[in-house]
């Protein structure tokens, strides 16, 4: 149904999910805090999120005509950089998780996990609105 | 020759009189009558163009929500606003077509 949600529904989805799993591999660190050898791991995806969406400035660059093609956004097959790229390294003591730095991403994390639900809610109670209004 | 009588000129008279006052009076009630003037701009063009504001600013909310979701903006209240203000000017959009649906099927009532 491209009609009815927008794309920025979509996307509001994607970004949600994966706030969760960042959420998810900020809560394995913490629970890790005390283990040797261990490395924190991050889930950075907003770089490639911009660069997917025209946002960035190379994306705008590179579209100076409105005719030219977008860089169209996939919700299903993005996925966020990190995981895959996480290898431990052998230094004990030099990368060892940061309990202070882990609380702010957490903090951080949820406070826009909160915001994205308030405008996911509002764009769809928008939205029903707009359908029951049309219906009268 | 017919000779005018005092009487036909008097008569005469009297219809001028009349009739300069009747215009005095046409004149003074066509001033009073006269129409308003007519708006600068069509109500037609007033309406689509509120019509595309509101799809303006919807398109706003849509770029702030984006730039929002992919970390580009970090001001929630912004985002906020924007979203309150493509909210209510829709809200606004549809209770205005209510009104007008209203009228319009009233219209359609009205016997002739």
């Amino acid at each position: 149904m491209k009609g009815l949600f927008g794309s920025h529904i979509n996307l509001t989805a994607k970004v949600l999910d994966l706030r969760l799993e960042r959420q998810n591999l900020v809560m394995g660190n913490i629970t890790n805090v005390n283990t040797p050898d261990y490395r924190p791991r991050r889930l950075e995806f907003e770089e490639k999120l911009q660069q997917a969406l025209n946002l960035d400035m190379r994306g705008k660059m590179t579209r100076t005509e409105k005719s030219h093609m977008p860089a169209a956004f996939h919700a299903g097959t993005f996925k966020g950089d990190g995981i895959q790229e996480f290898r431990a390294r052998q230094v004990h003591g030099e990368d060892s998780v940061d309990l202070d730095k882990e609380m702010t991403v957490m903090a951080k994390n949820a406070m826009l996990y909160n915001a994205l639900t308030d405008v996911i809610k509002k764009n769809f109670t928008g939205l029903q609105k707009v359908i029951q209004d049309g219906g009268k | 020759m017919v000779v005018k009588s005092i009487a036909f000129k008097a008569y005469e008279n009297a219809m001028d009189t009349m009739g300069a006052r009747s215009k005095a009076l046409n004149n003074k009630v066509s001033g009073r009558l006269t129409k308003p003037q007519a708006p600068a701009e069509a109500f037609s063009t007033t309406l689509k163009d509120s019509v595309s504001k509101v799809n303006d600013m919807q398109a706003e909310k849509k770029q702030m929500i984006e730039s929002f979701a992919s970390g580009e903006t970090q001001n929630v209240h912004e985002l906020m606003i924007t979203m309150q203000k493509a909210g209510l000017a829709m809200s606004m959009t549809s209770a205005v077509r209510n009104k007008v649906m209203t009228a319009y099927q009233e219209v359609m009532r009205m016997p002739f």
